[in-house]
């Protein structure tokens, strides 16, 4: 049997290798029979020619044998295949401007489902690369006032440790950042501390050298590092040797013991990975939060089961610590949903609207096909009266549809070579730390793969209908009618449906489009309470070891702002222990001093900023009442807070918030001041918000605001300028420290609202396409219906009737389809737009003024694109048009 | 045609093909030639009929052909049974003795 298969194999093989010798081989062979036989002949006294005749006869047809030796050789069907699109490639060459239109119209639906895709699958589908993902869940501690809370704490950390079983593994790991000294300048760093059993928990092991040990809990173990692959690659120049070296972290030094592999970068961004381990204090603490939870389930135990587990720690922890544990619940979820849902509620609509793009393509190629095949009607009636299979006919055209689909695909990876770079690079450096995988985001292999792949289904959609019409042609009509007529009626149906459906579609992505871009006015437009021109914004990271009391770094601050403060246009200077606006943000429970005290689950929580005095003069913020934090509000003095406009009415509707009192984990601060709000998360209402002073509470790490002065007839004044003398003086007083980042305001305020304008950009960009394809789709039916019915617009000419007339006609054809269009693309509309509502601002996803632009804007298309027709047939000549029958 | 011929029962050219290979190595028409005497003009085989199966019986790697010269010294294409051929003749000499057997054994009942 297997012989026999593989005999068979190698026959087939050199049919098709060897194709021309196998042909002359039968060739001589026949001729070698016929001869023979007709010899044969001769021998009985026939003359040669007769003698060829009847062994000829007896034979039987030449053509036939050869074509059924053929068929024995079982490569039928890749020769015939050979031969279709051989055909093909040439019918497609005799018509450059038809393969061009669909050709380019196919590339600009897959270039943009490449280019979207390849983002998807590095952000969604392989930011995750470990090992039985959907064995991994994120655990969270969640409150009825913190519903989506992402982090826990140690200590619910170490109690999930030690009380539940439904786990195999358990990892903590929280985001770390710091300077990573050297011989130049100390570099920022973005990292992760991570209890020894996180890599694995995830499953992941190095590329070279080890990770932490699982149980050691030695103190050494504290001063071990592990890097990733790119920095690894950036900052070592990939030199092996770097293990067992030491490198110097925020002024303390550690042992380089691993290098991770390039895929794995969890959390997002992160260049190394330190030992996280507890202290005793930090082990009871289950109120100040930060501690991501990875949980690997047991083999066999079901997520449910885990988290009924949690549900029996949450109770055990709120009956033991109901001070700090009480009103809280541990919940699990996949670690993928936790780590990527915000991610898939930005790509989902992207993916769609691609998609869509693509299919208005196909419907449009389908159509243009079905066209160009009621040319060919004749063509292929002969052809099929002379014997061709109806089969074979479907076949040729789905070759031809198969060629364009290829064609469309490499001029789609084209399109996606030249724009993947463009939307990587559109995603600033302060955002892609938020955007897992980011880093991979790539027109790999991968990508061509799905461009073909696409191509390939695109070929099925659109060149499924022209085949099936050609495979049962109407042969004695369209012999009879000369061209025209057969598919007229039938054909003319379906392309009038599919251009319906181009339209649709179209409407649904400028209806999203529309919403997007009315989304982003509205947050463009909104005032963050801000005065953002001409700051300067610098975050700066202090070496650790050095500046580990509170003082000393309190002390770089106050003498790096007085020299600041006295250099050439600087008006004012002042820091911040978190700049707005930027995605981050520290939140504080408090409880409002004379009022009974509540547990912490159900204190309210403000956001909680630490400020230098000035700070609000620096960026512009109003100070409503009271007065704005002075060099006196020192260690020394009695401790003070500002609170927000909305915190003073949320807290004191009664409009007596200064002088109250506030208790924040114990301690009491007293409001001096209130400061107008300010929208540190543009898309959401200004949060309430206590601000403390810097003087009091001394932060390692802060940003710099600087506020440039501008003289008064300076045509242009960018605050950027003022970024060196800063790191000079910076440098100078310590090269160790670490600027992390530095941005003006207004780029600070541009790039927060990046993933809208990105959205909105991408999206009008699809609408775009989607509508110009639309259009040239219903330009070509019009033109089609147009050509068809010159008979009949010829005898109401002659008639008498008016140019008016035929116009209108025609255009009322059309409208007639925008009309179908409308209606069931305003529903399609409604049904997307419910998946934007996630990302839209202040605008309905019903909003009737983008609907009803939108469908006005498709009809003045729809008009336009019949009108030229319209003109057309008003062109007629009815003698012209009587006799072209 | 006057004189009665016998088309072949569907799938016995193979068979007839193989056993006459089985004798001797021989091309197409001496082939064509053997199996017409042999079986006094009383089977049809169109003579073109038996390229296709020769070409079939190749692919399935039962028979083998090779380039030699003819009896009047041309070149021509002869084909010879190889191990597999001889195992597959025997098996379908086999299914056709059972089968005839079976068929007389039902046409002779009453």
């Amino acid at each position: 049997m297997l012989s026999e298969m593989w005999s068979d194999l190698r026959y087939r093989l050199r049919a098709i290798a060897r194709r021309g010798d196998m042909e002359r081989e039968l060739e001589t062979e026949l001729r070698f029979h016929i001869e023979r036989e007709a010899e044969k002949y001769v021998a009985t006294g026939v003359s040669r020619g007769d003698a060829l005749r009847r062994a000829r006869l007896a034979f039987g047809g030449v053509e036939r044998v050869k074509e059924a030796s053929r068929d024995a050789r079982g490569t039928r069907f890749v020769e015939t295949t050979t031969q279709d699109f051989r055909h093909a490639l040439r019918s497609l060459r005799k018509t450059p401007g038809f393969t061009t239109i669909v050709v380019v119209t196919l590339a600009l639906g897959i270039g943009a489902c490449t280019t979207i895709f390849g983002a998807v699958d590095a952000v969604l589908l392989r930011s995750l690369p470990f090992p039985a993902l959907d064995r991994l869940v994120a655990i969270a501690a969640v409150s009825e006032r913190c519903p989506d809370c992402d982090d826990a704490t140690p200590g619910h950390y170490l109690a999930i440790r030690e009380r539940t079983r439904a786990f195999a593994s358990l990892a903590g790991y929280g985001s770390w950042s710091g300077a990573l000294e050297g011989r130049e300048l100390a570099e920022h760093v973005d990292g992760a501390s991570v209890t020894p059993g996180f890599f694995s928990t995830l499953g992941v092991t190095p590329m070279i050298g080890r990770t932490f040990e699982a149980d050691s809990a030695s103190p050494l173990l504290a001063h071990e590092v592990v890097l990733s692959d790119a920095i690894w690659r950036t900052r070592f120049g990939g030199n092996p040797h770097i293990l067992d070296s030491t490198i110097t972290l925020s002024g303390e030094p550690y042992t380089v013991v691993g290098i991770m592999p390039p895929e794995f970068v969890f959390p997002a961004a992160a260049d190394l990975w330190l030992p996280l381990t507890f202290t005793v204090a930090t082990a009871n603490d289950l109120s100040g939060r930060r501690l991501q939870v990875v949980g690997r389930l047991a083999p066999g135990v079901p997520a449910a089961r885990a988290q009924r587990e949690l549900d029996v720690v949450s109770a055990m922890l709120a009956a033991t610590h109901p001070d700090q544990a009480k009103g809280w619940r541990l919940v699990s979820q996949p670690l993928s949903s936790a780590m990527l849902h915000q991610m898939r509620e930005f790509f989902a609509p992207l993916m769609a609207a691609a998609v869509f793009v693509l299919l208005i393509a196909c419907a449009n190629v389908a159509n243009l096909l079905l066209a160009r095949l009621s040319g060919r009607e004749r063509e292929i009636a002969v052809r099929s009266a002379l014997g061709a299979g109806r089969w074979r006919l479907a076949r040729q055209l789905l070759a031809e549809s198969l060629v364009l689909a290829l064609l469309g695909a490499a001029g789609g990876a084209m399109l996606a070579w030249w724009s993947v770079p463009l939307l990587k690079g559109s995603i600033p450096a302060s955002l892609t730390q938020f955007v897992p995988g980011w880093g991979g985001f790539a027109l790999n292999g991968r990508a061509l793969a799905f461009a073909i792949a696409l191509s390939l289904v695109s070929a099925l959609v659109f060149g499924v209908l022209p085949a099936l019409r050609a495979s049962r042609p109407d042969l004695t009509a369209s012999l009879k009618e000369g061209g025209h007529g057969a598919t007229g009626a039938r054909g003319g149906r379906v392309r009038r449906m599919l251009v319906v459906a181009e339209f649709a579609l179209a409407l649904v992505l400028l209806v999203s489009a529309g919403l997007m871009v009315q989304s982003v006015r509205n947050l463009l437009e909104t005032n963050t309470g801000l005065h953002a021109g001409h700051v300067l914004t610098m975050s700066l990271e202090l070496p650790g070891a050095r500046y580990a009391g509170t003082t000393r770094a309190g002390n770089f601050y106050t003498r790096l702002q007085s020299v600041v403060a006295a250099m050439p246009g600087v008006r004012t200077v002042a820091a911040v222990s978190m700049l707005p606006l930027t995605h981050d943000r520290n939140f504080t429970h408090f409880n409002v001093s004379g009022r009974p005290p509540v547990p912490i689950a159900q204190a309210p929580s403000a956001v909680n900023l630490i400020v230098t005095p000035g700070y609000f003069a620096t960026l512009g913020i109003p100070l409503l009442g009271g007065r704005d934090f002075t060099a006196h509000d020192d260690s020394a003095g009695p401790r003070v807070a500002i609170v927000s406009r909305t915190m003073a009415q949320r807290i004191w509707p009664a409009g007596n918030a200064l002088g109250q009192g506030l208790d924040l984990y114990g301690t009491q601060y007293q409001i001096i001041g209130i400061a107008a709000d300010v929208r540190d998360q543009m898309e959401s209402p200004p949060a309430p918000t206590i601000y403390q002073s810097e003087l009091q509470l001394r932060n390692r790490n802060l940003t710099l605001v600087v506020r440039g002065a501008c003289p008064a007839n300076a045509r242009t004044c960018d605050p950027a300028s003022l970024t060196a003398p800063i790191r000079h003086a910076i440098a100078a007083m310590d090269r160790d420290i670490a600027v992390v980042s530095v941005r003006t305001m207004p780029r600070v305020v541009a790039e927060y609202a990046t993933p809208w304008r990105l959205l909105m950009g991408l999206l009008s960009i699809f609408a775009g396409l989607a509508l110009v394809i639309a259009a040239v789709g219903i330009y070509g039916v019009m033109m089609f219906a147009v050509l068809q019915r010159t008979h009949e617009i010829g005898i109401r000419v002659a008639l008498g009737a008016r140019r008016g007339d035929v116009v209108r006609m025609v255009v009322r054809q059309a409208m007639h389809l925008i009309a179908w269009s409308a209606a069931l693309g305003g529903l399609g509309a409604l049904a997307l737009s419910r998946v934007l509502s996630l990302m839209l601002y202040h605008v309905s996803p019903a909003d009737p003024m983008v609907i009803g632009g939108i469908a006005a804007l498709l009809a003045m298309v729809a008009l336009l694109a019949s009108w030229l027709p319209a003109r057309r047939a008003t062109a007629v000549d009815p003698m012209i048009a009587l006799r072209s029958e | 045609m006057t004189d009665h011929h016998l088309d072949l029962p569907q799938g016995t050219l193979d068979l007839l093909i193989l056993k006459a290979l089985s004798l001797e190595r021989m091309h197409g028409w001496a082939l064509s030639e053997r199996l017409h005497d042999v079986s006094r003009a009383t089977l049809q085989v169109p003579q073109g009929s038996l390229y296709p199966a020769l070409h079939r019986l190749e692919r399935r790697g039962w028979i083998r052909a090779t380039w030699g010269a003819s009896e009047n010294n041309r070149k021509a294409r002869y084909y010879e049974l190889t191990r597999a051929g001889r195992k597959q003749l025997a098996a379908e000499m086999d299914d056709w003795a059972r089968l005839t057997a079976a068929v007389k054994l039902v046409l002779d009942m009453g």
